[in-house]
């Protein structure tokens, strides 16, 4: 087939059969449908994340102002509070970072890849060392901490040994380490399985624009 | 600027326009669910960039790069079904009827087409809804002279699919 009969099959396939008229147009706008490309969604989840994470870094603070009665208190306060706000403000930036990105008036390839920068930062967070192995297990040691320092009371840090035994600190740090050995894989398989599959076809698609430049360059 | 006002001018711009949203819908989805979806998808975010359209540019280049972006960068969930693009266009090439024989071409170059890539299918789109070597660079991104080039590729990369296709070759 000759390349003007292919174009010329290609224009007729396209009628006006199926077109729709301005009101049909307007009820599909009205209709209120989340957008779904890879870089919304990740606005979205970043949205949740910071919900979730002010809701429930209030309420811990709130219960360690109202329920710890240690000595320790202030210090264990301001601990938190810093941990807590760290991790907001690194996803607001990141929030705000993905948010300026409209990459649908952009041209194709750089609007690849400002996409592919924006769903790597998302992911490589997600699987990094510092997320894996740094603050999942610092929060859920914090939360047995912060568990154990409430059964203390007004006891003094050293009286520990009076009210944990041996068998029960044990217990404590199995539960810590299988938090962990749970956690990790499902964040990890999670964050695989919504994003970097599509992060790799979107690559894919950027060596395909890459590849068409470097045909250029070579005839 | 009375919202209502722009609003209304948004879609009879797109009632004019929206061939460009079905042929794209067409040619990045296979299923007709699939096509409902980045139908809407697209008029979604053609909404959402209408107020940074600044018209130094056609409304139906703009149009395009927002239409192909989206196509490009959809989350698809159901990736097998979206992908098995030799499976739902259907092909009757027995029939002897002029409207069917054209019917079946118009079939083979769609899934000629499908079997592109993203981005040889975005600038083959543009090539076949005659837009300049220059338009197509622009809404792509890559050089003009590269544009050149690639179209040739594709055209005989396409001929030879459809021979492909129509004899099994």
């Amino acid at each position: 087939m000759e390349f003007d009969e292919i174009k010329k099959a290609w224009k007729d396939s396209f009628n006006k059969k199926g077109h729709l008229n301005k009101e049909e147009i307007e009820a599909k706008l009205t209709i209120k449908k989340k957008s779904n490309t890879a870089l919304n969604k990740i606005k979205r989840n970043y949205k949740i994340d910071l919900y979730v994470g002010t809701i429930l870094s209030i309420a811990i603070l709130w219960w360690i102002f109202n329920d710890i009665t240690s000595e320790y208190k202030i210090y264990i306060l301001l601990f938190t509070t810093t941990f807590f706000s760290t991790l907001i403000l690194w996803e607001t930036y990141n929030y705000l970072k993905v948010r300026k990105t409209v990459m649908s008036t952009n041209k194709l390839k750089p609007a690849l890849i400002k996409t592919i920068k924006d769903i790597e930062r998302y992911v490589n967070f997600n699987k990094s060392t510092f997320s894996k192995y740094l603050i999942l297990p610092f929060s859920i040691l914090l939360g047995l901490c912060l568990g154990i320092l409430r059964k203390l009371g007004d006891d003094k840090i050293n009286e520990i040994y009076n009210l944990l035994t041996i068998h029960q600190i044990i217990s404590l740090s199995i539960v810590a380490i299988a938090s962990c050995a749970i956690f990790i894989p499902i964040t990890q398989f999670y964050n695989k399985k919504m994003f970097k599959q599509h992060l790799d076809e979107l690559k894919e698609c950027f060596d395909e624009f890459n590849d068409i430049e470097d045909q250029g360059i070579s005839s | 600027m009375n919202p209502n006002i722009k609003k209304e001018d948004f879609i009879s711009l797109i009632e004019k326009h929206q061939g460009i949203i079905h042929k794209v819908s067409k040619m990045y989805c296979n299923r007709d669910e699939c096509q409902k979806d980045l139908f809407q998808d697209i008029l979604v975010q053609l909404w959402q960039s209408y107020s940074s359209f600044n018209w130094k540019s056609k409304f139906s280049t703009w149009m395009y790069r927002v239409a192909l972006n989206t196509a490009i960068a959809q989350y698809k969930r159901d990736r097998k079904n979206n992908e098995d693009t030799t499976q739902t266009i259907p092909i009757n090439i027995v029939d002897d009827d002029s409207y069917n024989e054209k019917e079946n071409q118009r079939n083979l170059v769609h899934k000629a087409i499908a079997k592109l890539n993203k981005a040889e299918k975005a600038i083959i789109i543009l090539y076949m809804d005659d837009y300049s070597y220059e338009e197509i660079a622009d809404i792509a991104g890559i050089t003009v002279s590269n544009v050149g080039v690639k179209i040739n590729r594709i055209k005989h990369k396409l001929q030879s699919i459809l021979k492909e296709l129509e004899y099994g070759v």
